[in-house]
C-alpha cells in the first residue's frame, strides 16, 4: 500500500523474527537428536554406517543386519519418540492454558488414566469378542477382523480420554472459575479409578501374554514401535498438532479467565470443545501405543515459558519442537544406559518429572505466586 | 446530538433471568446513552452482575432483548461486538509469566492489524494508565491495584478509541487507592467527553453522585429508580434499598452522604 505502512510493518517483524529464530534453532537441535539418537543403541553403528543402512545401499551381512536394524527398528522408533514427544508437550500446553494452570499435565489430571481405561477395555475385550465371532456360524472375512484388532484399542482409548477430559473440566469448574485443587484431587481420583479398572481387567480376564503387555504399556514404552503403529500415530498427531497452533490467541485471551475471552470475541464454547477433544486425541492415540508417559506435558511447557514467556503463539509450536527433542533424548538414555536391557521410558520420566514438578510447588511456595490457590 | 433517541446506543427492554423458579431479573429496561456516564448501583445480590452478563451478551435472558445500535446483540458476530464494547471485570486472576505489555495486547485480539499498529494502541493506553514505563515488567509481581490498572489498559485497547464505543466498568475502584481511583473516573468521564458510552458498576453513592450522570438503582432484581442521581438518590430511596437512614450534605460543589445507621 502506502510507504508508511510498509515501513511500520518492517518495524514490527523484530519480534516475529526473534520467534522464527527460536524455533529454528530448537529444530535444529530436534534434528541433531534425531540423528544421535539413530545411531545409537544394543548394536554399535557409527554415522557413516547409519547412512548406508538408510539408504540401503551397501552389502554384506552385517550391512543388511544394519539396515534392519536401523530401517525397521530405529527409524520408527525415533519417529515415533518425535511425535509422541511433540504431542505430549503441546497436550499439555493446550491443557494448561484451557485450565489456566501451569500443573495440568495429561498424566497428572487423568485424561492419560481416562485413555488407559479405553485401551485396556479394548485389549482385553476386543480378542475375546473376535474369539467370539470366530466360533459362530457368521464368520467375516480376516481383514475385517485386523482391522478391528488394529482400530480397537486407539479409538476406545481416544474416546474414552474425551470423554474423561469433558467430565475433569466439569468438576474443575466451580463458579465460572477453575478450582485447581477440585483439578488436582479429580486427577487423583481418576487415576486411582484407572488403576484400579486395568488391575481389575488384567486379575479378571487377562492372559499371561496379555497381562505382560498391559504392565508394559502402563509404565509407558517407546520399544514396541514398528511402522504400522508409528503411521497410525502421525495420522492421529500430526493433523491435531496442526489445529492446535490455530488455538494460540484464544489461548492467550483463555488465561484471564472465560468471561474475559468472550468479551474479547472468542468463542469460548467451542474453543473448549475443540482443545478437550484435540488434547484427548492427541493424549489418547499416544496412550495407544506408547502406554502412560507422565511428565512431558508437564516439564517442557514448563521450560519454554521459563525461557521464552508464555505466549502461545511461540508456546505451542516450540513446544512441540522442544517435547520431540526432549523425548528422544530420553529415549536414548532408556535404551542404552542398562543395555542389553532397556528402561522404560514412563520410568524415567517420572523419575525426573516427579522431583522437577515437586520443585515447581516450592518455588511457587516461596514466591507468593500460589499455583495451587 | 441532545435528543436522546439518537444518542441510545445499548437498549435493553423487559429483561427477566430465572434461574430455577428464582427469579434474578424482573423486567429491567435500560438505555445507555453516547457521550455519557451511567452507573448502576444496588446492594449485594440485587442482580447487578446478573444485569452486566445480560447486558454484554455474556448470557441470555430468559425474557426480553437487548439491542446496539438497535440490532439484536446476538446478531453481531463475536468479534464486531468485541470492537464495539469492553468490559473491566472486578478481578482477574492470571497465573501466567507475562509482561504488562502482553496482557495489554490481547486486547487487539478481535483485530487483523501488523504488530507496530498493536504496539501503537498498547502504548497510548499504558500511557493513559500511567504505566508505559514499567510495560515490560513482568505482569505477575505487581500489587493488586497495578494489577487492575493494566487491565484497564487491556480493555482501552480493546476498543482503540472512545467514539460510538461502551466501556463496561465493574467496580473498578475496589482495589485502586485514592489517586488511582480518581484517574479511573477522570479516563471515565474523557471517554464519554470523546462520544463512548461508559457503563460503572459501583458500590459507592458518593461516587455515583460525583461522577454518573444518570444512575440504575437495583434492589431484589427490579429496576427501583432510574435517572439523575440527584433526583434518584432521596433518602426515602437509600432507606427503602439500604435501610440506613442517610441524608446529602453540601460540601463546595459536591454532595456527600451523610450515614446515621442502620434502623
Amino acid at each position: 500500500m502506502s510507504k508508511p505502512s510498509s515501513s511500520r510493518a518492517r518495524q514490527s517483524s523484530p519480534r516475529s523474527k526473534h520467534q522464527k529464530l527460536i524455533l529454528v534453532g530448537l529444530a535444529l537441535l530436534l534434528l541433531f537428536v534425531a540423528a544421535w539418537s539413530l545411531t545409537s543403541g544394543a548394536v554399535e553403528t557409527t554415522a557413516s554406517e547409519t547412512l548406508s543402512a538408510m539408504r540401503g545401499s551397501d552389502d554384506g551381512a552385517q550391512a543388511k543386519m544394519f539396515e534392519v536394524v536401523v530401517r525397521e527398528i530405529r527409524m520408527p522408533r525415533v519417529a515415533a519418540g518425535i511425535l509422541v514427544g511433540a504431542a505430549l508437550s503441546i497436550a499439555g500446553a493446550l491443557l494448561q492454558g484451557l485450565f489456566r494452570n501451569p500443573l495440568a499435565d495429561p498424566a497428572l489430571i487423568g485424561v492419560s488414566s481416562g485413555a488407559a481405561i479405553g485401551g485396556v477395555t479394548a485389549l482385553i475385550l476386543v480378542p475375546m469378542g473376535i474369539a467370539a465371532v470366530a466360533t459362530s456360524s457368521w464368520s467375516p472375512p480376516d481383514s475385517v477382523l485386523h482391522y478391528i484388532n488394529l482400530f480397537a484399542l486407539p479409538v476406545c482409548a481416544m474416546g474414552c480420554a474425551i470423554a474423561l477430559t469433558f467430565a475433569i473440566y466439569r468438576i474443575s469448574l466451580v463458579g465460572g472459575r477453575i478450582h485447581v485443587p477440585a483439578m488436582l484431587l479429580t486427577g487423583i481420583a481418576v487415576n486411582a479409578i484407572g488403576g484400579a479398572v486395568v488391575g481389575l481387567m488384567l486379575t479378571v480376564f487377562a492372559t499371561d501374554d496379555q497381562m505382560r503387555s498391559v504392565t508394559f504399556w502402563m509404565l509407558g514404552s517407546l520399544s514396541g514401535s514398528n511402522w504400522t503403529s508409528t503411521g497410525l500415530l502421525a495420522l492421529i498427531i500430526i493433523p491435531c498438532l496442526i489445529l492446535a497452533l490455530r488455538y494460540d490467541k484464544s489461548l492467550n485471551s483463555f488465561l484471564l479467565g472465560e468471561s474475559e475471552a468472550f468479551h474479547l470475541g472468542v468463542d469460548v464454547n467451542r474453543v473448549r470443545k475443540a482443545v478437550i477433544i484435540l488434547s484427548a486425541l492427541i493424549v489418547g492415540v499416544t496412550v495407544a501405543f506408547c502406554g502412560i508417559i507422565g511428565f512431558v506435558g508437564l516439564v517442557v511447557p514448563h521450560m519454554i515459558r521459563t525461557l521464552f514467556g508464555p505466549d502461545h503463539r511461540l508456546l505451542l509450536p516450540a513446544s512441540a519442537l522442544f517435547g520431540g527433542t526432549i523425548l528422544l533424548a530420553a529415549d536414548v538414555f532408556a535404551r542404552t544406559a542398562v543395555s542389553p536391557a532397556e528402561l522404560q521410558i514412563g520410568i524415567l520420566t517420572s523419575l525426573l518429572g516427579g522431583p522437577f514438578f515437586l520443585a515447581l510447588l516450592l518455588s511457587s511456595r516461596k514466591s507468593g505466586a500460589s499455583l495451587v490457590g | 446530538m441532545n435528543d436522546p433517541s439518537t444518542r441510545e446506543i445499548l437498549t435493553a427492554r423487559n429483561i427477566s433471568v430465572r434461574v430455577g423458579p428464582k427469579p434474578l431479573l424482573k423486567d429491567v429496561d435500560f438505555t445507555l446513552l453516547k457521550g455519557s456516564v451511567h452507573a448502576i448501583i444496588g446492594p449485594n445480590g440485587a442482580g447487578k452482575s446478573t444485569l452486566l452478563r445480560v447486558l454484554t451478551g455474556e448470557s441470555a435472558p430468559a425474557t426480553g432483548e437487548v439491542r446496539l445500535d438497535n440490532k439484536l446483540l446476538h446478531d453481531y458476530p463475536n468479534f464486531d461486538l468485541a470492537k464495539r464494547r469492553a468490559c473491566l471485570p472486578q478481578s482477574s486472576s492470571l497465573s501466567f509469566p507475562f509482561t504488562i505489555r502482553e496482557v495489554v495486547e490481547v486486547g487487539r485480539l478481535p483485530y487483523r492489524e501488523s504488530n507496530a499498529e498493536t504496539q501503537s494502541f498498547v502504548e497510548s493506553s499504558l500511557e493513559r494508565v500511567g504505566l508505559l514505563d514499567r510495560a515490560d515488567e513482568g505482569y505477575l509481581h505487581l500489587s493488586g491495584g497495578e494489577k487492575q490498572r493494566v487491565h484497564l489498559a487491556r480493555v482501552l485497547t480493546q476498543l482503540g478509541e472512545p467514539k460510538d464505543r461502551i466501556l463496561i466498568l465493574d467496580e473498578p475502584t475496589a482495589s485502586l487507592d485514592l489517586t488511582f481511583q480518581h484517574q479511573v473516573f477522570a479516563i471515565a468521564h474523557e471517554w464519554a467527553l470523546q462520544g463512548a458510552a461508559v457503563l460503572l458498576v459501583l458500590h459507592d453513592l458518593n461516587q455515583t453522585m460525583r461522577f454518573a450522570e444518570s444512575v440504575t438503582v437495583l434492589n431484589r432484581g427490579s429496576v427501583c429508580g432510574q435517572g439523575a442521581p440527584i433526583d434518584v438518590l432521596t433518602p426515602e430511596l437509600i432507606h427503602e434499598v439500604y435501610q440506613v437512614h442517610a441524608q446529602w450534605v453540601s460540601s463546595g460543589h459536591h454532595q456527600l452522604l451523610a450515614v446515621d445507621g442502620a434502623v
